[in-house]
Formats: structure tokens, sequence, C-alpha cells
């Protein structure tokens, strides 16, 4: 196991099973260690524990909604490059890489760059389209601890989230990954139309070979940056009803053990609607739910190899290289903190406060022009309709 | 959980300070489950936002236990690698205390 030391106790990264696990002090101590320096000096800036290190912008797809507007022709690093933020990522005490684009398989280096990854004790994972993944190209994925294959569902279901349907090469991708060996997921991006066919969706990945579906909110980013975001986003309805929808997808997809649900930092938020979750904030704490997280545990490195909060944000002038150093102290990434330190109401007072974390940001900014509450969480809607009345 | 990592010693370029064999100092491993704070159970896989697990939310007590008991068991029996602590510029100032 991994261990990295914070000033409340440590991260250990487990490496017999897929779990990271917070200690505090006296459960460090249990295990013969001691936080030395990092428990007596005065609190100091955390490394992120995932970064998503976009590996090229470059993307043939075309999807109506991708979140950094790729383009067949888009910027692609040199493997030295990305080896160098690798480094720095090391160095920073990051736990998992995510590698990501643009359409991370139009490289014909990534094995090399999954090894790089594991040789500086990195976990490395990827998300693809799945479009055009042949048995060659799998062949260079064996090393990701997992790889996430987009897939928002069948046909129809698909073509309303990305503009063409693409499902049946995902899904044969789905099966040729899990054929070969590779641990594989799904991610399944929650639109109006795509969020009621979630249970078929998520039935045929698992008959397909998937072991775990990533849910996750439409985000107004990219080319989804338009006013058509408003007609695609969940609707208040459906936002509401995501915890009894996950509690039924557990009960029909989960009980064996086999098939586990994620869902994104920005659906976290919707979990308020759900009285017995908001009245235990601690379970979700002790399960490691974490909402918004962007420019602490989390962070991005854009194809050009700058820092973002996440991957939906614009970049700040930190280079990658320097993220060990200087992630602490940049200060538009101090600005997200300092936010989520001290939020307006209604997020002030909410029992899930500590780990929604305000809801999306880059939903907030777009919705209401300002870095605030988060617009479509189900508090945040009637919060402002009692103050409007 | 999801999925085993079944890595090797492909760590071996990380920069770690020591190491000691697994379970050498751990007198009680079921007290540690008290100390525990948070798991984060799986990898995930996506590239563009952060996910967590979130089906432990509605099982049963008693499944909810095995998963820590589990997560316990493995803190017991690894080997331990510490990453090295990072050395803040002095010049700037840190930022306040933060829980995980």
């Amino acid at each position: 196991m991994i261990v990295r030391f914070e000033s409340w106790g440590a991260w250990v990264k487990l490496e017999s099973t897929a779990a990271i696990v917070a200690l505090d002090r006296e459960g460090v101590r249990a295990l013969g260690l001691d936080g030395g320096q990092a428990w007596s000096d005065a609190p100091g800036p955390s490394g992120p524990l995932e970064v998503h290190l976009a590996v090229t912008a470059r993307c043939g797809a075309g999807c109506e909604g991708c979140y950094i507007d790729a383009r067949p022709d888009g910027f692609e690093p040199s493997r030295d490059a990305i080896e160098q933020r690798l480094d720095a990522l090391r160095d920073a005490g990051v736990f998992t890489v995510a590698f990501g684009g643009g359409e991370p398989t139009t490289r014909d280096d990534l094995d090399r760059l999954a090894a790089a990854a594991l040789a500086r004790g990195i976990t490395p994972v990827l998300t693809t389209s799945g479009l055009g993944l042949t048995e060659a190209r799998i062949d260079k994925l064996r090393a990701f601890a997992q790889v996430n294959v987009s897939y928002d569902g069948r046909g129809e279901t698909y073509a309303r989230v990305r503009g063409f349907d693409a499902s049946a090469p995902a899904e044969r991708a789905i099966e040729r990954l899990a054929s070969a060996g590779v641990t594989v997921g799904v991610n399944v991006v929650l639109t109006r139309d795509s969020f009621g066919a979630l249970a078929e969706t998520l039935a045929r990945a698992r008959s397909l070979g998937a072991r775990e579906a990533q849910l996750l909110r439409y985000k107004p980013a990219g080319r989804a940056a338009s006013l058509d975001y408003v007609a695609r986003r969940l609707s208040p309805a459906q936002s509401r009803s995501l915890a009894p929808t996950l509690r039924a997808l557990t009960k029909d997809l989960c009980g064996d053990g086999a098939f586990h649900i994620r869902i994104d930092c920005a659906l976290v938020p919707f979990l308020s609607a759900d009285d017995a979750l908001a009245g235990d904030p601690a379970l979700l704490t002790r399960f490691g739910v974490m909402g918004c997280e962007a420019a602490d545990a989390l962070a991005a490195v854009t194809a050009d190899g700058r820092v973002a909060p996440c991957s939906f944000t614009g970049a700040t002038d930190l280079a990658g290289t320097d993220i060990a150093r200087d992630y602490g102290f940049e200060p538009e990434l101090a600005r997200w903190r300092a936010y989520v330190d001290a939020p307006p109401e209604p997020c002030a007072s909410c029992s899930l406060r500590a780990v929604c974390k305000g809801g999306c940001k880059v939903v907030a900014s777009f919705v209401d022009g300002a870095h605030g509450p988060d617009p479509e969480c189900p508090r945040v809607i009637d919060f402002r309709k009692e103050r409007a009345s | 959980m999801s999925g085993a990592d079944d890595r090797d010693d492909r760590d071996a370029d990380r920069d770690f300070d020591g190491g000691m064999p697994g379970g050498a100092a751990i007198r009680d491993p079921e007290a540690l489950v008290e100390h525990v704070r948070r798991v984060r159970l799986g990898h995930g896989a996506n590239c563009s936002s952060i996910g967590s697990v979130v089906d432990t939310l509605f099982v049963t007590a008693t499944v909810g236990a095995a998963v820590f008991a589990a997560v316990v068991a493995a803190l017991a029996k690894e080997s331990t690698k510490v990453v090295p602590a990072r050395k803040a510029p002095p010049e700037r100032p840190p930022r306040g205390e933060r829980s995980p």
C-alpha cells in the first residue's frame, strides 16, 4: 500500500484491492507509522488524489456535447511531455491518473504511457468512445487498471446524447475489452432523454461484461455550452428522483457484488432531495462520496500541459510540470477552494455540505453567470423559490 | 469491490521513503476499523469528473461492515510505502486545515 500523510492522518492506496482509505492519526500509528513533519508543521496544501490527464485533444467522433470541443486536428503532446507531467504527478503524491482526451486510443503509445504511470506508482485508467477499438489497440490497454467506454444507451438513446448512433461499436468495445481480461466500465451521460432508459442501459452494459457504470451529469462545457444545454439537462423531477433510482438499480444489478454504480461529483447535490441520505451525511462520508473536488482532490491537466480545477473549466497558468510545487498556491485554484470553505446559503447550512461542496460550479457559472450554489440542486431551487415568495 | 489491483512491483521507480512488511505493527486489526474515516472503492475510469461508488449506500449494515472489514484486512497484510512529504515554498502561506 502507498501512504500519503495528511495533516489529519493519511490517505492510503491499497494494492491488493481497488480502494483508497482515509485513516486518522491513531489509525496510521496502528500501522506503525508516524506522520512526522506532516503532522507537526502548520497544515499545508495537499496535492490532488486524482488527475485527469488529456493525452490528446484529437478526436474524430464529433459528439455534439463534447466538453473540450475535441476535433480531428486537435493538439497532441509528445510522450516525453506527458512523462514529464507524470513525474510531477508522482511528486505531488497523486494516486490515480485518468487518461482522456480527445480520444486517447488514437495514440499508438498508450501501453508505454500506462507503464510510465505504473513505474511512478500511479494507477492509470482510461476513458474511450470505443470507436475503432481493434484487437491490436485493446492489446495496448492491458496495463490499465480499468477502461471505461462511453455508452449512453442503445440506438436512439445513444444518438440523442451524442448526435449519432455509435452504440453498436461501443457495445463491441465493451465485449472485446471484457473478453481480453481488461476491467471495463461504462460512462453514461444523463440527459433528459437518456435518464428514462437508465435501467435498460446498465443491464445491457452488465450483460456485455461491464463491471461498473459511472453516471455523469450533462455539463455546459465545450460544445455543450449552448442554449441547447437547457433542453438536454435533467428535468428537476428527474434530478429529485436520482436517489430512489439508484436504490432500485442497486437492488436489481448490484446484489451479487459483481457490478457497481458510481455517480460523478456533479450528481451529488441531487442526493439532497432524499431524506434518508440527507439525514445521514456520515454514511456518505464513510463511503468516500465526493462532490465538487475541483482544485482539491481532483485536478485536470490539459493537452497543452496546463492545470485546471477540473476537466470542464478553463485552465490556469500553472504548468502541469509545476503541480507538485505550486498546486496549493496558484491563485485561481485557491479561489475555488476558498469558495468551498465558506459557501453562501443554502449550501452553508446544508447537511451534505462537507460531501457535496456546493455542487457543480461549471453549471452555476453557465446558468447564473457566477461561481455560486448549484442552481439545479433541489435544495437550492427550493431555497430560491422560498426567498422569491 | 470493483476489481482487484494485481500489480506486482511496478512502483519501483517511485521515490518512496523506506518501506515495511505488512501487518508487522498491527496488534488489533479489528480496532483499526474505528480509525477508518473514509473508504473509496474502485478505480473509476472517467477522465472528466471524479466519481464515487454509491451502491454501498443502499446495502445493509452487514454488507457495509464487510466492506470495512475487507479494507482493514488489506491494511493489515500489505507492505507499506510512504510518499515523501512535499516541502512547500517557505515564502508562501499554507492554507487552512482541511479534513479528508
